[in-house]
């Protein structure tokens, strides 16, 4: 049971999100105050904001991560309530920069260090709180979707959080306002199969390339692609462990580890 | 060729010189390949067979040429082999064809699902959680 949901107006279009608790119901309205809109009238939430123990939970029970969720999609998960706060102003900015359709949106996650992104595909919290990807300085992006930048030396560009935020008023510390832009190591899938005796299944790089091929329809997306597993950089892994250490490799020593 | 709407496969005869449509994208691999079809934004996975077929459907190359070739390519020399092969090589004509990937074939019609928006009284897009898997 949520506490409320807040509505905003992101463009042209509706988001509601519901809340866990009345703090977090009034901290996120702080947040969002100049992009809210009451008067749009009852709508279903698509984002689920937990900050909070839930009202009337037992004090004794397990307290839940802050999280914020798309369904049963995780797009942020964090210890720190203000992480997962700055998160939704995050994906709320994506969600408004994303209705610029002229832009190759790709919906991966994203994994980066501070220079260099891996885009993911795995099911909601495989990476999450991964703790060689920690020590490794990789984190995971939260944004709706990013853009990809073909080209001799690929990028992705994650969206800046929405602007007006009262950033003060909801206690965090503000983000930086600019697009974040990231050299583009790879691709990494996470797919689960096996044979019959129960034994990985390995992918060829052109079963890879026809599986993310399909995730954009734009040629440019295919081109930028094929480039990648030509050069052994798009793969797909079956485990946890796997995505890590894949991960890892493709963004590869920071340059203070080189020194 | 024959191509009788009542037929299920397009066939081809060893005279016929297909022509593969000229938009798109080609990633050749080590026994595999991936074809782009950018006019309808889809992906084809192709076996050695299938992308060495494709390599010939240049509107010159016969059906009989092509089958030479790649029994050369794969070194195919054994009678039940290359029947196979001639199988393979009819088998992957017929899909180039129902796929619309041949010119002076008729794409297929294809449905596409594309969920209806929801709107609010005043019409804005309302985003919604997807469904559950």
């Amino acid at each position: 049971m949520g506490a409320g949901i807040i509505n905003v107006r992101v463009g042209t279009q509706l988001v509601g999100i519901r809340t866990d608790t009345a703090h977090t119901f009034g901290r996120a309205r702080t947040l969002l105050a100049a992009w809210i809109d009451d008067d749009c009238g009852d709508i279903p939430h698509a984002l689920d904001l937990v900050l909070d123990r839930p009202d009337g939970a037992h004090r004794r029970g397990p307290r839940p991560v802050p999280q914020l969720r798309h369904g049963q999609s995780m797009l942020a998960r964090s210890r720190s309530a203000d992480e997962v706060l700055t998160a939704l102003a995050d994906v709320l900015g994506g969600l408004l920069a994303r209705q610029d359709d002229t832009l190759l949106w790709v919906a991966l996650r994203v994994l980066a260090d501070d220079r260099v992104a891996v885009l993911v595909e795995a099911p909601p919290m495989t990476s999450s709180g991964d703790r060689r990807l920690v020590r490794a300085g990789i984190r995971e992006l939260s944004t709706w979707a990013v853009v990809v930048e073909p080209g001799s030396s690929a990028t992705v560009q994650v969206p800046p959080p929405l602007d007006g935020l009262d950033w003060a008023g909801a206690r965090l510390e503000p983000t930086r306002p600019e697009w974040r832009n990231y050299d583009l190591a790879g691709v990494v899938g996470v797919h689960d199969a096996h044979d019959a005796h129960g034994a990985s299944e390995a992918h060829s790089a052109a079963e890879m390339l026809a599986h993310f091929g399909r995730r954009h329809t734009a040629p440019e997306w295919f081109a930028l692609l094929r480039t990648l597993a030509d050069h052994g950089r798009v793969s797909m892994v079956d485990t946890r462990r796997a995505l890590s250490s894949t991960v890892i490799e493709l963004i590869g020593p920071t340059p203070s580890d080189t020194t | 060729m024959s191509d009788d709407p009542g037929d299920a496969a397009v066939t081809f005869a060893p005279d016929d010189r297909p022509a593969g449509i000229e938009d798109v994208e080609l990633a050749v691999f080590e026994g595999e390949a991936v074809l782009f079809d950018v006019q309808a934004s889809m992906v084809h996975l192709l076996n050695a067979v299938a992308g060495g077929t494709w390599l010939c459907c240049d509107g010159e190359t016969t059906v009989a040429a092509m089958i030479d070739e790649l029994a050369d390519t794969f070194s195919v020399t054994e009678p039940s082999d290359r029947t196979a092969l001639e199988t393979a090589v009819h088998d992957s004509l017929a899909r180039f064809a129902d796929e619309g990937l041949l010119a002076d074939h008729p794409r297929p019609a294809r449905l596409t699902f594309t969920p209806e928006p929801v709107l609010a009284d005043d019409g804005t897009e309302i985003v919604v959680a997807p469904p559950d898997p």
